[in-house]
């Protein structure tokens, strides 16, 4: 069901399917807006995905004004460092010392890259390894690197722990985020070992093979079509190779749709609340169709519909024989059976 | 036309046998079709197994149905040493056993991530068994006259009336439509927990 097919379902209960008075543009925008309110309510979409380190990218810029001419939807990165005091990007530290004029006699750690991948070519990289977050990504449940689990520290206490934070190698036991802007991440310590194997072997999922283009997902794990055991046979398998790789599990937002064939993010299943978050704001967007009554029904259908995604979200959890609750609660103990007070005294 | 189709046209005051109206029935199906959804997803009533072959050292499976739509698992049954797994989530594991994911083994537990992710701890140490699932569905949207309704009776008119309130909002009668909606809602165990299935139990009356 894709956004052309929505639209039209939409637009059957708008009575307007002409686009005479709720346009495209218009349903276009609540159908998103709907879409970031049913995940922030219910946070129903979570998704599990490795990333591969060093991460791969289509193409690196320097300058903010080139994002503009940037492929949307493709995955770049911004290499070296922006010059706050003036529109310049500078590389070494040395030069910020060189363009006031001075002697550039601060040390810089080593050679700067273009891409994350060249760090693990150069003895001493002086850039930190950013790797990007997924696709729609909003925050993390759970993350690994080398199939054990890494946690979040602040940068400035990762400065405090350890001087040499930049070039200290190993086994990375955390990580920080430099913004929540770019959504990505920095392991510590800097991992040393990299997983360069491009090669198809056994059933599962390729990071990538040596004969395919590189697709729009590049920097996570894609799917090769073609092998056996395809998920046009019913079965898919995926081997995330988890060696020296990233593991995550992290609540995602819904991409926007942006043209007819867009496919929204939710399950089929699902589609239709976002149907009723869509009509319930038309009816109340300042339009010649603007109806009270027909928004109030359309808001309380999708109030209904917040509420029974939030139930089946909870049902997946009936097998379960445990529960579980915040850290420290103090356990109630149950009452064991006891006798009257009025019971003769048995001793 | 099926018989639930027929029962919504009759409703909206159309003739079944020769509509002039719903002359295409689109729409109508459309409706009883999101019913079905909304009442599998919320009741839990259809369900399918499915057999997951396992693999050496894979934790994680992504599960892909060729015939309805996941739902979520409600059992786990392993077929060669005959046991169930019970579910388990990543906080659990992450405060059992932070290393969880490089142990191999006989799989003792499972978890569901996400949509459609299910994976089993320890990660298999051959591929040997194969992992039956009991798994809720929501039921493929039917598109012909002769397709199979996969839902209870007992909640086929409840489809009806939820087909028949979208009618009304289509009209523009939210009166109308938001009537036949709550007779819709009556069936289902949300905003009216009386009506979810409840079986009797025995209590004394005497006191001590």
């Amino acid at each position: 069901m894709n956004r052309a097919e929505q639209f039209t379902r939409i637009r059957r209960f708008l009575r307007d399917p002409d686009k005479n008075i709720w346009s495209d543009d218009l349903l276009e925008r609540l159908f998103n807006d709907v879409q970031e309110d049913i995940q922030g309510q219910t946070k129903i979409l979570e998704e599990l995905e490795s990333i591969k380190v060093p991460p791969m990218y289509h193409a690196t810029y320097m300058f903010d004004w080139e994002y503009a001419y940037l492929n949307v939807g493709s995955r770049y990165y911004q290499c070296f460092t922006q010059h706050q005091q003036a529109n310049q990007v500078y590389i070494h530290i040395w030069e910020v010392q060189h363009t006031w004029e001075l002697t550039p006699d601060v040390n810089d750690i080593g050679p700067h890259t273009t891409h994350p991948w060249e760090q693990f070519y150069v003895t001493t990289p002086a850039d930190e390894l950013k790797i990007r977050f997924p696709l729609g990504f909003h925050s993390l449940r759970w993350i690994t690197y080398n199939k054990e689990p890494i946690s979040f520290l602040e940068q400035k206490d990762i400065q405090h722990m350890d001087s040499s934070w930049r070039t200290k190698l190993g086994d990375p036991r955390h990580y920080s985020r430099p913004d929540m802007l770019n959504d990505e991440l920095v392991l510590y310590p800097r991992p040393q070992n990299a997983n360069w194997t491009d090669s198809l072997d056994g059933h599962g999922l390729a990071l990538f093979h040596s004969a395919d283009t590189q697709p729009d997902e590049t920097g996570v794990v894609s799917r090769r079509s073609g092998s056996t055991l395809s998920q046009d046979d019913g079965l898919t398998i995926d081997i995330i190779d988890l060696d020296h790789n990233i593991l995550m599990i992290f609540e995602k937002n819904a991409l926007d749709l942006t043209s007819d064939l867009d496919e929204s993010d939710y399950p089929v299943f699902l589609r239709k609340y976002i149907e009723y978050g869509v009509l319930g704001r038309a009816f109340r967007a300042n339009t010649d169709g603007r109806i009270e009554s027909l928004a109030n029904y359309w808001d309380k259908r999708y109030e209904l519909g917040l509420t029974a995604i939030k139930r089946f979200k909870s049902t997946r959890k009936t097998d379960r024989k445990y529960r579980l609750g915040p850290a420290g609660q103090r356990q109630r103990h149950p009452r064991h059976p006891r006798l009257p007070s009025n019971y003769p005294n048995v001793n | 036309m099926n018989e639930l189709e027929k029962d919504v046209l009759v409703y909206i005051g159309e003739d079944i046998t020769s509509p002039d109206v719903f002359s295409d029935i689109t729409p109508i199906r459309n409706s009883i079709n999101d019913a079905i959804e909304e009442i599998s997803m919320l009741t839990g009533s259809y369900k399918e197994v499915y057999h997951l072959p396992l693999f050496k050292d894979q934790a994680f499976y992504r599960l892909k149905f060729s015939k309805g739509f996941f739902g979520y698992i409600t059992n786990a049954w392993l077929r060669d040493r005959k046991i169930t797994l019970p579910q388990t989530d990543i906080i659990k594991l992450t405060a059992v056993d932070p290393y969880w994911l490089q142990t191999n083994g006989d799989p003792g537990e499972y978890l569901q991530v996400g949509y459609n992710i299910v994976g089993v701890t320890p990660a298999p140490s051959a591929s040997t068994d194969v992992l039956e699932l009991t798994c809720v569905m929501i039921p493929e949207r039917y598109a012909s006259d002769d397709d199979r309704i996969k839902l209870r009776e007992s909640f086929k008119k409840a489809t009806v009336h939820y087909a028949v309130s979208e009618y009304y909002a289509s009209r523009g009668d939210a009166k109308e439509a938001t009537a036949h909606f709550k007779r819709y809602v009556d069936v289902l165990p949300i905003s009216y927990p009386e009506a979810a299935e409840k079986p009797y139990g025995v209590k004394s009356n005497e006191s001590g």
